[in-house]
């Protein structure tokens, strides 16, 4: 097992830093197409309607159909990798992003409009403060399902640890499944842990308690 | 315009979407400068819809508001209601903010110096009785409800507008807390010589409270004159059911002594011993004291505590 990681350390580190880049980028563009997105859905019920539907129907399609259906329309590599991986975190971020809007108590609202603050005064000020746990906690859940869909875009040549894990499936090789098993599920375990500390810090923050 | 009227309604409706009656119908209002008025009604009668028409939280469907003569539709909503404080009866306090935040959010808004905010902030919360020592970094949910209104309050006031908007804000407070409240309100507004504008639908607080009091039912002014005019002269069935003015009792709890003692007196010949109240005393508590004592009047003294008139069971009689 040792002797897999001291022949091919440089491999290894080379996929693994590939499918941190892939969740970085992924879940970067899915956060900035989301916050505004689910702002402006959590304001106007109408639109959210029509929005939500099909952020769900695309979440149903299995991930290796998605990449197939992408490859003739933007090619194989880190591309269709990024795009479907967006497409998939967009559900659970948007629909974060608007709870975390719609739970903020109106009382709080309506004195601050009262009080004379302007729309982005209350927004940056009062709302985004209130919102963000609920906002983090979305992020925390899209991160870890994005660290595991993205191994299975190894298939398209995105890289990532997906490929030491099938490549030992193919070829029987027992320490290559464990060891990408292993690095996958402990990178999606570190980062549900960061980020449900920083979680617990904005929450602490939005209700005035020490952390 | 005159500039003696701090807020004027003319002929205000408004009417909201998919709504089948107007919520305020046609009401003309003159409120002066400094006066405590009241709005009472029960929920639905359009008391708050009037009120937040005052500050653009609502536009009216027609007619116009003016504050200290200013039509509000030509000044900008925001730079409005920094200019007139605004409580709720939720308080509304940002949780995620220290009490000295929440005070200081409009001043900061208005880009008051840093001093000048300190200085502010320590002055309003001792009027509102909080030691600021105390108070200033605690967060909003380690204050009780009492204390989150007077947080409330001080935030209200901070930039030291002229007129005051509060919507119920005594409503979700205990009784005890709540007449402590209604008396330091009371002080407040004589300190400080504020316009306000007070929505309830607690009789009690409404009488109490208000030099006048405006009864609204079904989005239409019943009445608007002092407490004790609307006692004696209801103008209509429904003010009068409103108020039980039939009830002898009820209506001496908000007829003070100042209103009807006898000035008339010399001080000379009032005992020592005789009871002494002070002007603001209900008749109730004056009538709890003649009955007591073995005297047939109570002394009333003013604020600077010099004796100025008596009261008998005539003038008990005439309120």
């Amino acid at each position: 097992m040792i002797d897999y990681i001291r022949e091919n350390y440089l491999d290894v580190v080379t996929l693994f830093l590939q499918h941190i880049e892939i969740t970085f980028f992924s879940l970067g563009i899915a956060i900035v197409i989301a916050l505004p997105l689910g702002v402006l859905l959590s304001r106007n019920r109408t639109a959210a309607s029509i929005v939500m539907p099909v952020l769900s129907v695309i979440y149903t399609i299995p991930s290796l159909a998605m990449f197939a259906l992408l490859i003739p329309v933007v090619g194989l590599g880190l591309k269709p990798a990024i795009l479907a991986l967006v497409a998939y975190s967009l559900l659970i971020l948007v629909r974060n992003v608007m709870a975390g809007f719609r739970s903020i108590d109106p009382a709080i609202l309506e004195a601050g409009k009262g009080m004379g603050l302007s729309q982005w005064q209350l927004f940056f000020k009062i709302e985004l403060v209130m919102a963000l746990p609920v906002i983090i906690g979305g992020v925390r859940i899209t991160a870890v399902s994005v660290i595991g869909i993205a191994t299975i875009a190894s298939w398209i040549n995105a890289g990532g640890l997906g490929v030491i894990l099938f490549q030992g499936l193919n070829q029987s090789n027992t320490p290559e499944i464990v060891w990408g098993t292993l690095l996958v599920a402990g990178l999606a375990i570190f980062v549900n842990y960061f980020l449900s500390v920083l979680e617990a810090m904005a929450l602490a923050k939005s209700k005035g308690e020490p952390f | 315009m005159s500039g003696k009227y701090a807020i004027v309604l003319e002929g205000i409706s408004k009417t909201f979407e998919r709504a089948e009656k107007p919520s305020v119908y046609k009401t003309d209002l003159k409120i002066e400068e400094g006066n405590f008025v009241t709005i009472l009604g029960a929920s639905g009668c359009g008391k708050t819809t009037l009120l937040k028409m005052v500050n653009r939280l609502y536009e009216p469907s027609s007619g116009k508001v003016f504050i200290n003569g200013e039509d509000v539709s030509r000044i900008s909503p925001t730079a409005l209601r920094r200019r007139i404080g605004y409580v709720i009866q939720q308080t509304g306090l940002f949780q995620h903010m220290t009490v000295e935040q929440n005070v200081a959010t409009v001043p900061e808004i208005l880009g008051w110096g840093k001093e000048k905010i300190n200085r502010r902030i320590d002055e309003l919360l001792q009027l509102v009785g909080l030691p600021p020592a105390e108070y200033r970094k605690r967060y909003p949910r380690q204050l009780s409800g009492g204390q989150q209104q007077r947080v409330g309050l001080a935030r209200a006031l901070a930039a030291d507008p002229s007129i005051m908007l509060m919507d119920e804000p005594f409503g979700a407070i205990d009784a005890i807390n709540r007449s402590i409240l209604q008396d330091e309100i009371l002080r407040i507004q004589k300190q400080l010589n504020k316009t306000i504008l007070f929505v309830t639908h607690d009789i009690t607080e409404a009488l109490k409270l208000g030099d006048k009091v405006i009864i609204m039912n079904e989005g239409k002014v019943q009445q608007y004159d002092t407490p004790l005019h609307i006692l004696r002269h209801p103008a209509n069935d429904f003010v009068k059911s409103l108020v039980h003015s039939d009830d002898l009792f009820q209506r001496m709890a908000f007829v003070k002594a100042g209103d009807v003692m006898n000035e008339d007196i010399d001080s000379q010949k009032l005992s020592e011993e005789a009871p002494e109240s002070q002007e603001q005393t209900s008749l109730r508590d004056i009538l709890l004291l003649l009955i007591s004592s073995p005297f047939h009047y109570v002394k009333i003294k003013n604020e600077r505590n010099e004796m100025v008139g008596t009261v008998t069971i005539n003038e008990i009689r005439q309120a």
